[in-house]
């Protein structure tokens, strides 16, 4: 990684030298330079607290923005004037390089293809002996992209619903998460105060080790059944006799591990009959929709027989 | 560690993010206290709290009700928590009495009313995504309306039990089992041409029968009629149990099972022996 007058400096290193090693310092300083270590302002005390401004003053490249921060040049100059690490130049501009150390889009974004994977296979494998953390990284991206692909598949077999089986998704969640909460046994104080530090995606006010996140993520992981019979809805109508029996056996799948998972994730155990009815009865709410698009009931097909 | 680039690294932004970020979890917390204050999530916990066997043996006893004998409430005494040396007698959770109310049957036959409804109609070729939202709130406008009349009869006749609102709910939703049980034998006899017919009738008499045994069973508890009120007072008790369980939920199960679907807009069938029409 070529950078402009970078120089790998070892942790304690007196800030003034490092912008006078600079030759691409767009902004001059107007401040004065401020003594050696960066715990001159309270700002800076503040700041360099964790162990990232040193390895910040030491990595930060002397690149500095063009054009971007002037102010910020002048206030924290103390900072170091490799305060963006961006490349500048016209090649630059075109390339996806970012800045220093920055992760990965992927990473940064939350969306993690390794666990997708692992929570898909888990659904899809009925035998499957389910861990209790698998649902501490509580994504949305897998079930994003599963309710995308039911609309879709409903699309494509004559009707535009995507609005419907967006607000049945959110309505589920939200009442499901709030069926499971309250049945689940209660928070003891230790938990609570875990959950309470550790902030996952929200606060937990229901006295249960599930959140909404936990809840949504893993009803839309399961929905993968059901998107596979959709699926099968494009090509055959569903409102037939094996089209109800191919939707039944989709919705048991789905509610065999999702019920499964919300026992495990929720501490429910003993419980697994009563947690399955009311996952049944949303995942029937989607077989409904997938049976009964316009394909489904054959209407299309009597709508061409009538012309 | 990531870097970020330019004004996440001033010192006056890491503040103003800080305190962004303090000011958030304030809100959040206000806005937990006010949503414990509205819904006290504990004592919704004790009406979640079911077995198996208690959800088996409750639905039997909502559509059987004929021999049950013991129908008080077990209570035990626990030692309060706020009150040192006093003891504060407390229901059992539904776990460990059948008569206890819980929310878990009310809740998911409403759902199951719902949805079957829907299916009846999809089976019928009238399915539209709309009925969903429909049947749900014509539903709710059921729910609600009982509460009203309950809340009312409670507020005129003095009846200061310790019935909270959550028990009136629970109670409320039992009669949409019989609701459940009326269609669904309907739809399988009459090949889904509606609850009209005989069938449909009986089987809605049945239900109804037993959902009104079971609250008048139910309620006698709770509203114990004790000897140190007023005679007159015992008497209009009776009477507003009586009208309560027997006419009121007549109506509201009637409203519940008469729902057509003719041309996708809910229409409720007319009159007796009037054969529901649903087909196409």
């Amino acid at each position: 990684m070529a950078s402009y007058g970078y120089q790998p400096n070892p942790a304690p290193q007196p800030q003034s030298s490092y912008s006078a090693q600079n030759n691409l310092n767009f902004y001059q300083s107007s401040y004065p330079q401020q003594p050696v270590s960066g715990h001159s302002t309270p700002f800076q005390a503040a700041y360099g607290a964790g162990t990232q401004s040193n390895a910040y003053g030491a990595s930060g490249t002397a690149n500095y923005g063009f054009g971007a921060f002037p102010a910020q040049a002048g206030a924290s100059g103390q900072m170091g004037t490799g305060q963006s690490g961006l490349r500048t130049g016209w090649l630059a501009a075109f390339g996806t390089e970012g800045y220093e150390g920055e992760p990965p889009l992927l990473e940064e974004l939350g969306v993690n293809f390794g666990h997708i994977q692992m929570k898909t296979l888990t659904v899809l494998n009925p035998v499957a002996r389910i861990d209790q953390n698998i649902m501490d990284d509580a994504d949305l991206a897998g079930p994003f992209l599963f309710c995308a692909l039911f609309g879709t598949f409903l699309l494509l077999s004559g009707k535009l619903w995507f609005g419907y089986v967006c607000g049945l998704a959110a309505l589920g969640a939200f009442s499901l998460n709030f069926i499971f909460s309250m049945m689940s046994p209660p928070l003891s104080q230790d938990e609570m105060n875990a959950a309470q530090s550790q902030h996952y995606g929200g606060s937990n006010h229901l006295s249960s080790t599930l959140t909404l996140g936990r809840s949504s993520s893993v009803l839309g992981y399961c929905l993968l059944p059901l998107v596979f019979a959709s699926l099968l809805g494009v090509l055959l109508p569903l409102d037939s006799l094996i089209g109800y029996i191919v939707v039944s056996l989709a919705i048991a799948w789905c509610t065999y591990s999702s019920s499964a998972m919300f026992c495990v994730v929720g501490r429910m155990t003993n419980m697994r009959g009563l947690v399955a009815y009311p996952l049944a009865l949303f995942y029937v709410g989607f077989g409904i929709m997938a049976i009964f698009s316009s394909r489904g009931t054959g209407r299309i097909d009597a709508m061409k027989a009538e012309t | 560690m990531p870097q970020f680039g330019g004004f996440m690294n001033d010192p006056t932004a890491q503040m103003g993010l800080q305190m962004g970020q303090s000011a958030m979890k304030v809100g959040q917390e206000y806005v937990e206290q006010n949503f414990n204050r509205y819904i006290n999530v504990s004592a919704l916990k004790h009406y979640f709290n079911v077995s198996n066997r208690y959800v088996l043996s409750k639905t039997l006893l909502v559509l059987f009700p004929w021999r049950h004998r013991p129908w008080s409430r077990s209570q035990t005494n626990t030692a309060s928590p706020s009150h040192n040396g006093s003891t504060t007698t407390q229901f059992l959770p539904p776990r460990e009495d059948v008569n206890s109310p819980d929310m878990y049957i009310p809740l998911m036959a409403f759902i199951t009313y719902v949805l079957l409804t829907t299916l009846i109609a999809g089976l019928n070729g009238k399915f539209e995504p709309q009925l969903l939202g429909m049947t749900f709130s014509n539903a709710s406008v059921v729910i609600i309306l009982e509460l009203l009349v309950l809340w009312l009869g409670r507020y005129f006749l003095n009846i200061s039990s310790e019935s909270q609102i959550y028990d009136l709910v629970a109670y409320s939703g039992y009669k949409f089992v019989g609701v459940i049980v009326t269609i669904a034998v309907a739809a399988i006899v009459n090949r889904g041409k509606g609850t009209g017919g005989w069938v449909g009738w009986t089987v809605f008499a049945y239900t109804f029968m037993a959902n009104a045994f079971f609250l008048v069973g139910e309620k006698s508890q709770k509203y114990p009629i004790q000897s140190t009120i007023a005679r007159g007072q015992r008497s209009r008790r009776t009477q507003f149990l009586f009208v309560y369980s027997y006419v009121v939920q007549f109506a509201f199960m009637w409203w519940l099972t008469a729902l057509n679907f003719t041309s996708g807009v809910p229409v409720v069938a007319g009159g007796k022996g009037i054969k529901g029409r649903w087909g196409r």
